[in-house]
């Protein structure tokens, strides 16, 4: 097991550069000059190469990806921002955790509320409450979230005046995001949790276990439940890296200022440091979420645990 | 047959529901058990036999498969009138089943000495849970796997291990009745006789009466005492197995018997049985063999037939034992 998260932890290096390599070029192929955008129309053409000397941008490609390859990955450092004239990483430091929070938190909101959701539908398939949690299902699916924020502000923090309308000056002011950036992810896993449970409960086990004497709950709790959640997981992990790398919107529109907003104004200001940096910040995160999520697949599976240790010994 | 049999089941009726559709799985199926004696269940696949078994524990799920009437008597006290809390006492400690596919009939994510001690645990709330894990130890070593293996998951044994830990489970609390649903099907040629010998090991041991449920006559003959001849949701023919087997006399029944290959004849070609079993959904009139019967004539699709004496405690359901009885 230990060695499977080292190899696991080794690959991710490798990931990250590819990752690196990727988001460099894509941003050395976006039209545009930098220098004019900092320097102005009327900037002259001394100006321009002085400050494309500075930060480098006259080099060629391979030179230019070599320097920022050597130094994120050796020196650990992030660049300076053209714009503000400050080291990225500062800035991150300060908005990573936020942009965390509200990943992590969205996941628990998906979990606690998808997988019940889900649970009930199987347990009552055809009933109503089944059609009830579809629908809600559905609808949840169905709207795009930039728009569901706009609602809540407009309902919950113009009309109603419950919570702040944007910001992360209250504790309050976190509910709508976790909210708006949560309701895809919710209506995802309860899908899958439903599939996955009428799935199990049709399973010869189920019998098997119903046959023993085995009180209903406990059926239920102990059988179908532990069988229904691994793909559920699955679900869960893609949906992190999902949460914490597409919270952008989100974040933008709560005015959060996290990761994603400094992703976005790096992207409006040619600010390649910025935008460089957050997108392998975002990259570490989901890699380490997939990670986690292999891991738990390991604590719930044996099957997946003996294939990790390479072992046919389940202990 | 004694007047008081340990178990009777009297004019069992099972639907399926499928798309507001009715699947007449058992209709009007009655039989008798002694305790301690061995009742085989034979027929084709489909035929309701496994239905049967799973009505006895009243494990079928309504819907879609209902009981429509019928009594079942287990000692004296009808099955189907208890609740469903009492039901739960006599699950896994009265009766117990041994399942078709040992491959899924255990979860997959539970050592198999927690899938033992469950049972045991469940039935006896005053043992520890190290004590019901030492039961489910001494349970594997009954049925031949080393007990320090009862750490282990399921997919770490091979089909007949499994098959062996679902018979430890079914076992564990000393049932009086087994419900043996094809325990040897899905499994290897060479294992088959294991795992039989085993059961009737086991079975002598623990004085257990048991419903084994096959489609293979040979391991009828070998196992049990009774055997009953099963045709889409109906008994056709019933008796002790030297009488159905040195006169078998409903036409579905020698059908079954030709179509066996013989070690004392050459024969190029085994004689089938023509024609598809009923489809379950259309309520039948009369005999349900009728339509592929070579023997059939108008009286055979019409009104019930009923039970012939054929003598000892032989019975045929059919219209030309029948005649010949009241001739």
């Amino acid at each position: 097991m230990g060695r499977y998260v080292f190899n696991r932890l080794l690959w991710m290096i490798f990931i990250l550069i590819g990752v690196a390599i990727l988001i460099f070029t894509i941003l050395y192929l976006v039209p545009g000059d930098v220098s004019t955008h900092f320097l102005g129309e009327s900037a002259t053409i001394e100006d321009r190469a002085a400050f494309n000397h500075k930060y480098g941008l006259d080099q060629p490609y391979l030179a230019q990806l070599g320097n920022f390859l050597y130094s994120l990955f050796l020196k650990g450092d992030f660049g300076t921002s053209f714009k503000y004239n400050t080291p990225v990483i500062e800035e991150l430091l300060v908005r990573i955790p936020r942009t965390l929070f509200l990943g992590v938190s969205c996941i628990v909101v998906n979990a606690l509320i998808g997988i019940p959701l889900g649970m009930m539908a199987a347990l009552h398939q055809n009933k109503w409450q089944d059609t009830l949690c579809m629908v809600l299902a559905l609808l949840f699916v169905s709207v795009p979230n930039f728009w569901l924020a706009l609602e809540m502000v407009d309902l919950f923090a113009i009309r109603l005046g419950w919570f702040p309308p944007f910001g992360i000056d209250k504790t309050t002011s976190w509910v709508m995001p976790i909210i708006a950036g949560s309701m895809a992810g919710v209506a995802a896993n309860a899908r899958q949790t439903r599939s996955s449970m009428l799935e199990v409960i049709r399973a010869d086990f189920i019998t098997t276990a119903r046959a023993k004497g085995v009180d209903e709950g406990i059926v239920v709790r102990r059988h179908m439940l532990p069988n229904a959640l691994i793909p559920v997981v699955t679900g869960l992990g893609v949906g992190p890296s999902k949460s914490i790398a597409g919270n952008v919107v989100i974040e933008r529109i709560f005015t959060i200022p996290g990761v994603g907003t400094y992703m976005l104004s790096g992207i409006d200001n040619y600010d390649y440091p910025i935008v460089r940096s957050s997108v392998v910040i975002l990259a570490v995160f989901s890699s380490l979420v997939m990670l986690l999520v292999d891991i738990v697949y390991a604590i719930i599976d044996p099957r997946i645990k003996a294939q990790y240790s390479g072992k046919a010994k389940g202990k | 047959m004694g007047n008081n049999p340990f178990l009777s089941v009297k004019d069992l009726r099972v639907e399926y529901t499928s798309d507001k559709k009715a699947i007449y799985a058992v209709n009007g199926v009655s039989f008798e058990l002694e305790k301690g004696k061995s009742l085989g269940l034979v027929g084709e696949t489909g035929a309701g036999k496994t239905t049967i078994a799973k009505s006895i524990m009243r494990i079928l799920q309504c819907p879609p498969a209902c009981i429509k009437s019928g009594e079942i008597y287990l000692d004296g006290e009808d099955l189907l009138q208890k609740s469903e809390k009492d039901m739960l006492e006599i699950r896994g400690k009265e009766i117990a089943m041994i399942f078709q596919d040992p491959m899924s009939a255990l979860n997959p994510l539970m050592t198999v000495g927690e899938q033992i001690a469950e049972v045991v645990a469940t039935h006896d709330k005053s043992l520890s849970k190290h004590e019901a894990e030492q039961k489910a130890i001494e349970m594997m070593e009954m049925v031949g796997i080393v007990g320090s293996r009862a750490v282990e998951f399921p997919f770490q044994f091979s089909g007949g291990m499994k098959q062996r830990i679902v018979i430890a489970i079914a076992l564990a609390c000393n049932p009086q009745l087994l419900l043996a649903d094809e325990p040897t099907t899905a499994l290897d040629v060479t294992i088959q006789a294991q795992v039989l010998r085993m059961i009737k090991d086991l079975q002598d041991k623990i004085e257990t009466s048991m419903i084994l449920i096959t489609h293979d006559l040979g391991v009828v003959a070998e196992t049990c005492d009774t055997v009953n001849i099963v045709y889409a949701g109906k008994i056709l023919e019933k008796g002790t197995v030297e009488e159905v087997f040195d006169a078998p006399t409903h036409p579905y029944t020698r059908g079954l018997f030709d179509s066996l290959p013989k070690l004392n004849e050459k024969t190029d070609r085994l004689t089938p049985i023509p024609g598809m079993p009923l489809d379950p959904s259309i309520k039948f009139e009369g005999c349900p063999f009728a339509p592929r019967c070579e023997r059939a004539t108008d009286r055979c699709r019409q009104g019930e037939i009923h039970e012939t004496h054929l003598g000892g405690t032989h019975y045929c359901s059919c219209v030309l034992c029948d005649q010949r009885g009241e001739a």
